[in-house]
C-alpha cells in the first residue's frame, strides 16, 4: 500500500504536475473568452461541455509518457510493481485532479451568478472528461504516439462542434445544454471502458 | 539532393500512422459535410422564401442596427460573442446611460416609452403590410428596425457604435465586422436568381463549390497538419537519430526545410483527391456546352487551402523543434478554437479579415467573394509569408541545437531521469 | 596528405563544471584509443570533434581545417554516438540510403556503395529487415556502416562495443581495424581489452584531464618490472586488495592466484611477471602515472 502511495506521489510531483498547470492555464483563461457570469441553465452547460470539459484531453491522455522510451518501459515492466497498477494509480490521481478543478470551476459559476444543476453538471461535465480522455488513452495505446492520443479526442470533439448530433447519437458530447443527461451515462460508461481497455492493452505490450 | 531528400521525406510520411489518421479523417470529415451535395437548381418564381442576405446598404444597416440596440436597451442586457461564445452583459449605470444617449443621438427617442412604442410600432406596421413588401423588410430579431434621425451620417453611426461596443467590453452586434451582418434581409427571386446565375456564369459552378469545399476543409486543415509536424519532429529523438544526422553534412535548412515540403505535399495530395469528388459531381450535372472550369478545384486548393497547411505545419514544427514536446499542439489548438469560434459570425463568406481559417459556407455570394477578394488574398499572403518565416526560425533553432547551442527540453525537464521511475 | 587532428589547450565547461581541462592532442592516422572511466570526458572530447557540442576554449584542426567549419568537417567525420537507433520502421537499406542522401551522396554512389558497406559489416542478408528488428550487435554494425558511408576521413565511435557479447566484440575490433587502415578512427572505451587488442595510440582521460597519450607498448612499460603474481590463500586476500593495486584474481579451490602492482618485490612467494595493458592501466589510474 504504501509503495503505491510512492508511486502516487512520484507521479504527481514528476508527471502530473506540469499537465495540470496546463489544465489551470485554461481554466484561468476562459473569463477572457467567454461569458462566465449570470448564465442560464442552457449557457452554463455550454461553457462546461465545450470548454472546460477539454482539461480531460489534458490530463488523462498522458499518463504513459514517463515511459515512453521502450528501454525505460522493459525497465519499468521488469520491476515488481505491476505496470498496469502504476498506469491505473496516474489515471486515478488525473481523475482525482480533474474533480477537484471542475469542483472550483462550478462553486466559480455559482458565485457569478450562473444557473446550475451542481450534481448533474459536475457529473455530467465529469463524464465527458472521462470520454475525451479514455479516447485518448485508447488511442496512445494502439499507437504508441501521444499525438495520436491528443488527435483522437480532438477529432471527435471537432466533429461534434461541426454539428455532429446526427452522427454521434448517444455519444453526443454536448446534450446537456440541450437538456438532456442520458448521452453522459453512455459516455461515462464508454470512457470508463476505453481507459480500462487502453491501459491493458499498453501493460501488455 | 534536396529532391531526393523530399522524396525520402514523402515516403516516410506515408508510413506513419498519424498520416493515415488525417487521411481518414479528411475523408470522413468530407463526406459528412460534403458527401450528400446537392447541386444548384435554378430558382422558381413564386416561392415563399429564398433565403437571406445581409444587405450593405448604409441605411438598412443602420435601421437594423439600431433596432438590435433599443431593443436590448430597454431589456438592459446585451448579447456579445467575443470569440463566438455567449456572453452576457449587463452594463453599470453609467455605462447605460451613456448608451442612452447615444440612442438619443442617432434616433431621436429619448425615453423608453418613446422606444418602446417605436419597436413595437415598426412590428405591428409590418405585420400589416402585404406578403410583397415584406420581402424586403430587414429581420431584426427581437426587435424591429428603427429608423435613424435624419442628420445622422453613416460614418458617425459607426464612431458611436464603436464606442457602444467598446462599453460592452467587445464581441457585441456593434462592432464593426458584425454591422453587416445586422440587416439580415429576405431574398427576392430576383435577387435569388441572380446569385444563381454568377454561379453558373462567374463561377463556372465549380468556382463556388471549390469555395464551400475550402470552407469545410480548412476547418480540419487548420488543425491537422500540427499533429504531422509534431511527430515528425519528435521522431528523431524518439529513435534516438538526432546526432547521426546532425553530424552528417547536409545543410540545417535542406534537412528543416525538406521536410516542410514533403510534409505539404503530403497533406495537400489528399487535399487534391478528395476534391476529385465534388469535381465529378459538377461534371455530372453540368449540361454539354457548358464552360465549366476544370481547374478551380486545384486554385482553390492551392490559393486557400494551402497557406492554411503551411501555417499549421510551421507553427507545429516550430515548437517542437524548440521545446521536444508537443507544445505545438496546444498552442495550435488554442488559435484553431479562438478562430473557429470568432470565425462563426461571418460564415456566409465575403469578410474575410485576418481568419485562419476563412469562411464562405455557401456556393452562392460571389458577389460578396468578389468584393472581399483582396482582402482574402492578403489573409492568405500574410500566412503564407508568416509560415516561411517560422520555418526560417526553426533552420535557425535547429543549426543551433545541432552544434549542441541550445537545448531547451533539457532545461525545462532537467529531472526527466527520476520522473520516468514514478 | 594524411589525415590529421590537432587540438591544443581545448577546455570545455558545462557551466560551472569543467568537463575537459587543457588537452592537448595530436591523433595520426590509424587507430586511437581513447580510455577512461565512465564520466572521464570521452564522449564530450568526441562531441566536440563531431562538431555536436561547441567548444569552450582552445583550437582544433581537422586535417588543418578549423572545427568552426562544421560543413566541411562534417563532410570529413563520420560518428557513431553510444546510443543510437534509426527511424524503427526503415529496413536498414532504407536507413543506410536516407543518411546517404543526408551525406550529399548521389543515387549512383548510393547504390555502389551500400551493399558493399553492408557486406562488410555482414549485414547484406539483412538488408529487407526493418531496423526495429536488429539485435544489439547487428544496430551496432549498421551504425559503423552508416557512420564510414561517406568515405570520412575520420571515423569517432563512441563506446562502440559495450552491450556486445564477446564474439560480436572481438568481429567489431577487426572491422574497426580494418576500417582504420586508410582512416584515422577515434574509438573511445572503457574496456580495456579493446585498445589492447587493436590501436597502436592511446590516451587515457580522467576527470578531463589526460594521464597518459602515446603507444600502447609506452603504457605498458609504465608498469614493468612492478607486475607480480601470487598463490595465497583466501584469506589474505584483503589485505592483498588494501595494500597492492589487484589487477586479476583467479581462484584455485582454496586459493587463489592474484595478479598486482608493487614498486617492488612484496614478499617471497610473488613472482614478477610481464606486464599487460591492464596492469598498466590500472597503475596509471590509481595515482601512481601521475608524472605523465
Amino acid at each position: 500500500m504504501a509503495n503505491y502511495w510512492e508511486i502516487g506521489k512520484e507521479n504527481l510531483r514528476h508527471n502530473l504536475l506540469i499537465h495540470a498547470g496546463i489544465a489551470l492555464l485554461l481554466l484561468c483563461f476562459s473569463p477572457l473568452v467567454l461569458g462566465v457570469k449570470n448564465l442560464g441553465l442552457s449557457e452554463t452547460a455550454k461553457v462546461l461541455e465545450i470548454y472546460v470539459a477539454l482539461i480531460g484531453i489534458v490530463l488523462i491522455t498522458p499518463v504513459f509518457l514517463p515511459e515512453q522510451n521502450r528501454d525505460l518501459r522493459d525497465l519499468i515492466h521488469s520491476k515488481y510493481t505491476k505496470v498496469a497498477s502504476i498506469y491505473s494509480i496516474r489515471v486515478i490521481e488525473s481523475i482525482l485532479v480533474l474533480m477537484l478543478f471542475l469542483g472550483i470551476y462550478l462553486w466559480f459559476l455559482h458565485r457569478n451568478g450562473c444557473e446550475m444543476d451542481a450534481a448533474m453538471y459536475f457529473a455530467g461535465t465529469l463524464a465527458e472528461m472521462l470520454f475525451l480522455g479514455g479516447l485518448g488513452i485508447i488511442s496512445y495505446s494502439l499507437t504508441d504516439n501521444l499525438v495520436a492520443g491528443y488527435m483522437i479526442p480532438i477529432f471527435y470533439y471537432i466533429t461534434a462542434i461541426g454539428g455532429g448530433k446526427k452522427f454521434l447519437k448517444s455519444f453526443y458530447p454536448f446534450s446537456m445544454s440541450q437538456g438532456s443527461y442520458s448521452e453522459k451515462y453512455w459516455l461515462l460508461a464508454a470512457g470508463i471502458v476505453l481507459i480500462i481497455l487502453g491501459i491493458r492493452i499498453r501493460s501488455r505490450k | 539532393m534536396f529532391a531526393q531528400l523530399i522524396l525520402k521525406e514523402c515516403r516516410q510520411t506515408a508510413k506513419s500512422i498519424i498520416y493515415w489518421l488525417i487521411v481518414l479523417i479528411l475523408v470522413i470529415f468530407f463526406s459528412s459535410q460534403l458527401g450528400n451535395m446537392d447541386i444548384a437548381k435554378k430558382p422558381k418564381p413564386g416561392l415563399e422564401s429564398y433565403g437571406r442576405y445581409y444587405s450593405s446598404n448604409e441605411q438598412d444597416i443602420m435601421k437594423a442596427t439600431l433596432g438590435y440596440l433599443v431593443s436590448e436597451y430597454t431589456n438592459g442586457k446585451y448579447v456579445t460573442y467575443p470569440i463566438g461564445f455567449y456572453k452576457m452583459v449587463t452594463p453599470d449605470k453609467e455605462e447605460q446611460k451613456r448608451i442612452g444617449e447615444i440612442i438619443s443621438e442617432t434616433t431621436g427617442l429619448d425615453t423608453k416609452e418613446e422606444m418602446e412604442k417605436a419597436l413595437n410600432a415598426e412590428t405591428e406596421d409590418s405585420d400589416a403590410e402585404a406578403s410583397d413588401k415584406k420581402k424586403n423588410h430587414i429581420i431584426v430579431l427581437g426587435g424591429a428596425p428603427i429608423a435613424p434621425s435624419k442628420t445622422l451620417t453613416y460614418d458617425r453611426f459607426g464612431e458611436l457604435m464603436r464606442e457602444v461596443d467598446h462599453l460592452l467590453g467587445g464581441g457585441s452586434q456593434y462592432n464593426k465586422k458584425h454591422l453587416k451582418t445586422n440587416a439580415a434581409t429576405p431574398k427576392t427571386y430576383e435577387q435569388a436568381l441572380q446569385e444563381y446565375e454568377d454561379l453558373m456564369e462567374k463561377d463556372h459552378l465549380t468556382g463556388g463549390y471549390a469555395r464551400l469545399y475550402s470552407d469545410y476543409m480548412g476547418i480540419m486543415l487548420g488543425i491537422l497538419p500540427v499533429f504531422l509536424a509534431v511527430t515528425r519532429g519528435m521522431r528523431d529523438r524518439r529513435s534516438q537519430m538526432r546526432e547521426l544526422i546532425a553530424s552528417r553534412r547536409a545543410s540545417s535548412a535542406s534537412v528543416i526545410v525538406s521536410r516542410y515540403i514533403s510534409m505539404l505535399i503530403m497533406l495537400m495530395l489528399p487535399v487534391l483527391l478528395i476534391s476529385c469528388i465534388p469535381l465529378m459531381e459538377c461534371i455530372q450535372y453540368a449540361a454539354s456546352g457548358f464552360h465549366l472550369d476544370y481547374l478551380a478545384f486545384v486554385k482553390y486548393s492551392f490559393g486557400w487551402l494551402l497557406p492554411t497547411i503551411m501555417i499549421a505545419t510551421a507553427v507545429g514544427m516550430v515548437l517542437t523543434e524548440l521545446t521536444d514536446t508537443a507544445l505545438g499542439v496546444l498552442v495550435q489548438l488554442a488559435w484553431w478554437f479562438l478562430a473557429i469560434f470568432s470565425s462563426m459570425s461571418s460564415m456566409s463568406g465575403g469578410m474575410y479579415g485576418l481568419d485562419l481559417v476563412p469562411r464562405h459556407n455557401t456556393e452562392y455570394n460571389y458577389a460578396g467573394f468578389h468584393a472581399g477578394f483582396t482582402q482574402l488574398a492578403a489573409n492568405r499572403v500574410l500566412y503564407a509569408v508568416i509560415s516561411v518565416l517560422l520555418i526560417a526560425v526553426t533552420v535557425w533553432i535547429y543549426s543551433l541545437k545541432r552544434k549542441g547551442r541550445l537545448d531547451i527540453r533539457g532545461k525545462l525537464l532537467g529531472n526527466r531521469k527520476r520522473k520516468s521511475q514514478a | 596528405m594524411s589525415a590529421k587532428i590537432k587540438i591544443e589547450h581545448l577546455n570545455q565547461y558545462y557551466g560551472k563544471k569543467q568537463a575537459l581541462k587543457d588537452v592537448n592532442l595530436t591523433i595520426h592516422q590509424g587507430m586511437f584509443g581513447l580510455l577512461g572511466r565512465n564520466g572521464a570526458g570521452k564522449t564530450t572530447l568526441m562531441k566536440v570533434l563531431a562538431t555536436l557540442l561547441p567548444k569552450s576554449e582552445g583550437k582544433i584542426t581537422i586535417c588543418g581545417v578549423p572545427l568552426e567549419n562544421s560543413a566541411k568537417i562534417r563532410r570529413m567525420t563520420g560518428y557513431l554516438p553510444q546510443d543510437f537507433s534509426m527511424y524503427p520502421n526503415m529496413t536498414v537499406y532504407e536507413a543506410m540510403d536516407y543518411l546517404g542522401v543526408l551525406s550529399g551522396m548521389s543515387k549512383a554512389l548510393r547504390k555502389k556503395s551500400i551493399p558493399k558497406l553492408l557486406e562488410k559489416v555482414n549485414l547484406l542478408d539483412h538488408q529487407k529487415t526493418k531496423v526495429k528488428a536488429l539485435s544489439g550487435g547487428m544496430k551496432r554494425r549498421l551504425g559503423i556502416a552508416q557512420a564510414i558511408l561517406h568515405n570520412p576521413r575520420i571515423l569517432i565511435v563512441d563506446e562502440p562495443t559495450a552491450g556486445l557479447d564477446p564474439e560480436e566484440r572481438v568481429r567489431f575490433r577487426n572491422l574497426l581495424c580494418e576500417i582504420a587502415e586508410e582512416r584515422i578512427v577515434i574509438l573511445s572505451t572503457h574496456i580495456v581489452g579493446d585498445i589492447e587488442a587493436t590501436c597502436e595510440q592511446i590516451a587515457v582521460l580522467n576527470e578531463g584531464e589526460f594521464l597518459y597519450q602515446g603507444t600502447v607498448s609506452g603504457l605498458i612499460e609504465m608498469a614493468d618490472g612492478k607486475v607480480y603474481t601470487a598463490q595465497i590463500s583466501k584469506q589474505e586476500l584483503p589485505r592483498i586488495k588494501e595494500k597492492y593495486i589487484v589487477t586479476s584474481i583467479l581462484a584455485l579451490g582454496n586459493n587463489v592466484m592474484v595478479r598486482f602492482i608493487a614498486d617492488q618485490k612484496p614478499f617471497a612467494s610473488a613472482k614478477i611477471c610481464e606486464a599487460g595493458v591492464e596492469d598498466a592501466y590500472m597503475y596509471l589510474m590509481n595515482g601512481e602515472g601521475s608524472e605523465v
